[in-house]
C-alpha cells in the first residue's frame, strides 16, 4: 500500500463490517459442533486475509483491531484483550509467510490459526496469572490444523476472483 | 525482471507448516500429560493467587467466588472435578466437563479462575520454586 487513498479506506471499512458479521454468524454455530469449549472456526479471519491483499498490511491490521474492538464491546474486556493478542500475532505470521511467497493459502491459514490460538492462550495465562491454561494448548493446536485448512481453502477460493473483479493482481511480493 | 509468484490455494510447502503445527501439538500434549501419577487435589487459583486446595478423595461441592462477580460451583467426586454451575456468560468452564488427570485444568476467563489437578509431587515443586 503506497498511500491511503479513499478507495483503500472504503475497502477497509467494508472488510471491518464483513469481519464483524462473520464473527456474529460464527457465534451462532453451537459450540458442541467443535467438541471443544471456546473453539471457533475463525471465519472472521477471512476478512483479514482478504484485507491483506486488497488494502495492504496496515489495512489488514485495522480490520484486526476493529474485529477485536467488537469483541471487547460485546463479550467484555477479557475476551477483547485475548482477541487483539491473537489477531495481531496471527496477522504478523500471515504477512511473513505470504511475503515469502513459498506457501499456499491453506498453509498460511493453518499457521495463522495456530499462532492465534497460542497467542490467545498466552494472553489468557497472563491474565489469570497461572500457566495451567496452557494445558489445553495441544488440543487448540490440533484443531487449528482443521479450522485453518477450512478457512484457508475458503480464502483461496474467494480471493483470486475477487482480485480479478477489483482489477488487482494477487501476487506474493507485490505489497 | 522476475515475474512475482502467484499464491496457490495449496502449495507443497504447506505440508511443512501442517507438520510443524502437529509436532508442536504433540510436544505440548506430552508436556501436559508427562505427569502420570494420579492427581491428589484440585488447586484453585484466582487472578494469580492460590486460594484453595481441595482433596480429590473427598466428595463435595464448593462455591468459588472469582473476579467480576463470577461464581462457580465445583463438584468433586470419584477423583475428578467438574464445574456444576457458573454465572458467567459463555459457560466455557461448564462445557469443559469433568477432568481427571494431573495437569488438566478448567478455566473461567471472566472470573479469572483456574482449577488445576495436581499430584503430591507437584507440592514439592511449588515449595522449592
Amino acid at each position: 500500500m503506497k498511500k491511503s487513498s479513499a478507495k483503500t479506506v472504503a475497502y477497509c471499512a467494508m472488510l471491518c463490517a464483513v469481519s464483524t458479521v462473520l464473527s456474529m454468524l460464527e457465534s451462532a454455530i453451537p459450540a458442541p459442533v467443535f467438541l471443544v469449549p471456546g473453539c471457533r472456526l475463525g471465519l472472521s479471519n477471512l476478512a483479514v486475509i482478504i484485507a491483506i491483499f486488497i488494502t495492504g498490511s496496515m489495512g489488514a491490521a485495522s480490520v484486526a483491531v476493529v474485529k477485536s474492538l467488537f469483541v471487547f464491546v460485546t463479550r467484555g474486556a477479557v475476551a477483547g484483550v485475548m482477541s487483539i493478542c491473537g489477531g495481531l500475532f496471527s496477522l504478523a505470521v500471515m504477512l511473513l509467510l505470504f511475503r515469502s511467497g513459498r506457501f499456499g493459502f491453506l498453509g498460511v491459514s493453518v499457521a495463522s490459526a495456530a499462532a492465534h490460538n497460542a497467542a490467545q492462550l498466552a494472553a489468557a495465562s497472563l491474565l489469570i496469572g497461572d500457566f495451567s491454561v496452557l494445558s489445553v494448548l495441544w488440543l487448540y493446536l490440533l484443531l487449528s490444523v482443521v479450522t485453518g485448512a477450512l478457512t484457508g481453502t475458503a480464502a483461496g477460493i474467494i480471493i483470486p476472483p475477487l482480485g480479478r473483479a477489483l482489477k488487482m493482481s494477487i501476487y506474493a511480493k507485490e505489497r | 525482471m522476475k515475474e512475482p509468484k502467484r499464491i496457490s490455494v495449496f502449495a507443497k510447502t504447506d505440508i511443512l507448516i501442517i507438520a510443524l503445527v502437529l509436532m508442536l501439538a504433540a510436544a505440548s500434549f506430552f508436556l501436559t500429560f508427562k505427569n502420570t501419577s494420579a492427581p491428589a487435589y484440585a488447586s484453585v487459583i484466582i487472578n494469580g493467587e492460590k486460594r484453595a486446595e481441595y482433596p480429590l478423595d473427598k466428595t463435595g461441592r464448593y462455591k468459588i467466588s472469582g473476579e467480576n462477580g463470577i461464581n462457580i460451583v465445583l463438584n468433586i467426586e470419584d477423583n475428578g472435578v467438574s464445574v456444576e454451575t457458573a454465572n458467567c456468560p459463555d459457560k466455557i468452564c461448564e462445557k469443559t466437563g469433568r477432568i481427571t488427570a494431573a495437569g488438566q485444568s478448567i478455566i473461567c476467563m471472566p472470573g479469572r479462575i483456574s482449577v488445576t489437578l495436581e499430584s503430591h509431587e507437584k507440592v514439592a515443586d511449588a515449595v522449592a520454586g
